[in-house]
């Protein structure tokens, strides 16, 4: 576990990642990471299978401390708290850091339940106010329209974008600050993509939003900043513009260019 | 390992294809210059028939850059090369428009059995025109920064030409003022000869541009040589 290390973090950054090393046991994953994550903009992580970026993201509500053999040097800041100290509630950090998997993955219960279900875990059983979160949650992830006249419909009977988008309305319901989205439309066809997509752009004036994601075009299209990972390495970070327009690195170019990976 | 090996080969020809155009329109502007100081109608006509097939290149150029981009999505590098050809077509296919006006001017010259004697400014003026459309088509091929900077500098010559010719034909026709509608085309062809310099200048932009990965305009670029050229100065 990383040293305690308290030092105040710009409050313009959801994370500022400090030579941040992970290793899976012998195996170097991430290697001396240095970035900030802007607030209230979606960053997007590219890279090749293996660069580390789903390593990465995982860090950040500490997915990663489910993994054996899993050991990290170096620190995360969570505005002025390093998130692996032991002050840090884990059950308290992933409800502020939601995250929304590559296969939409709905409790097998009603979509109201589903939505609910983050609440009611942490115990609140007032009806009125889990009605007001569900319907607040259901609009915010645009599938309001779509489910308010059959909530108590099983879950898993919804359409794979649809799943997704209740999957995201599961986590907003938590009032996340942070949503992190590990491929959130690989296995989408491309309305239900577009759909997540549009998601995305308009989450950010609440959240900040982390995406992992293969497609080039989807980074370009929805990002505001965009950072290249290989082999373990944080390559370039920067506005996505830039990095689409003009990267700095050979090895960004070739990548995004489809010139290797 | 090199992947997207279509797409290489397709931005490979778009490049040869461009090279194809810039040396038609080159040739074109060469044959215009030579139909003007020879005075050859024949050659004049010539240059005015070759105008259809440059036009016709430069058509396929822009529908080949519009394919690369729906079906390659192309993006950094890639994207300002195709961006740039895009745009320096356009400047390629004036200034062979402005070849087949030079060889008009000579047909027209003929018809009108208006003798004139070219004077030795203009005959400058079409050699470093000409000098200034290689130079630029050498820094495309090359992908020549330096050499794509300096054509700015070229065109700040042909304007001075251009200039001092104007002033000395117009003081021809008060001499001579029958001699004035000759003179008209004269200053018409020295007139398409400095709007050639200034397309060079456009295409010498859009290659810093696909470069550099930056927009920069011909007076930036001009400060940055003649601040490169006074650092270079006062160290020897």
């Amino acid at each position: 576990m990383t040293q305690q290390i308290q030092v105040k973090t710009d409050n313009d950054n959801a994370f500022d990642i400090r030579e941040f090393d992970l290793y899976y046991t012998d195996f170097h994953a991430l290697k001396k990471i240095n970035m900030e994550i802007p607030l209230n903009k979606v960053t997007a992580f590219i890279g090749p299978s293996g660069c580390g970026k789903s390593t990465l993201l995982r860090c950040f509500n500490r997915m990663n401390d489910l993994i054996e053999g899993v050991r990290t040097e170096g620190e995360i800041y969570h505005h002025d708290i390093e998130i692996h100290s032991k002050e840090v509630d884990v059950v308290q950090l992933r409800t502020d850091v939601g995250m929304v998997f590559q296969q939409p993955n709905p409790f097998p219960m009603s979509i109201y339940d589903n939505v609910a279900y983050g609440l009611r875990c942490q115990g609140v059983r007032d009806r009125k106010i889990l009605d007001e979160v569900v319907e607040t949650s259901l609009k915010q992830a645009a599938l309001w329209d779509e489910v308010k006249d059959h909530l108590n419909r099983n879950a898993t009977k919804l359409s794979g974008g649809q799943q997704q988008r209740l999957c995201i309305a599961r986590a907003i319901s938590l009032t996340p600050e942070v949503i992190l989205m590990d491929e959130p439309t690989s296995a989408l066809d491309p309305i239900a993509t577009n759909k997540i997509e549009d998601l995305i752009t308009e989450l950010k004036e609440s959240y900040t939003i982390i995406i992992v994601t293969h497609s080039m075009s989807q980074a370009a299209r929805v990002s505001d900043m965009t950072a290249f990972f290989l082999l373990g390495d944080m390559i370039e970070f920067d506005v996505t513009e830039k990095v689409f327009h003009n990267p700095r690195d050979k090895r960004t170019e070739d990548y995004i260019s489809g010139k290797f990976g | 390992m090199s992947q997207r090996i279509n797409y290489q080969k397709e931005l490979e020809n778009l490049h040869q294809s461009m090279i194809r155009m810039g040396s038609d329109v080159e040739e074109s502007i060469h044959l215009a210059v030579l139909a003007l100081t020879e005075n050859d109608v024949e050659l004049a006509t010539k240059v005015i028939d070759r105008d259809d097939i440059i036009d016709d290149q430069e058509r396929k150029i822009t529908q080949e850059c519009i394919l690369l981009i729906a079906r390659q999505q192309p993006v950094a590098s890639d994207l300002r090369n195709i961006a740039a050809n895009m745009k320096l077509v356009t400047d390629l296919e004036r200034v062979a428009d402005h070849a087949e006006d030079i060889a008009e001017h000579v047909v027209f010259l003929n018809d009108k059995n208006y003798s004139v004697v070219v004077p030795h400014d203009v005959v400058k003026l079409t050699e470093h025109t000409l000098k200034m459309i290689h130079a630029v088509l050498d820094a495309y091929v090359e992908s020549n920064l330096d050499k794509a900077k300096q054509i700015v500098m070229m065109d700040i010559r042909v304007n001075a030409l251009y200039g001092k010719l104007k002033k000395y034909l117009v003081r021809q026709m008060k001499l001579d003022p029958e001699g004035a509608p000759a003179m008209v085309e004269m200053l018409l062809v020295c007139k398409h000869l400095e709007r050639i310099g200034d397309h060079a200048k456009n295409i010498a932009e859009w290659i810093v541009y696909f470069i550099e990965g930056e927009y920069i305009t011909s007076s930036e670029i001009r400060k940055e040589v003649e601040s490169n050229e006074k650092g270079r100065g006062s160290s020897e």
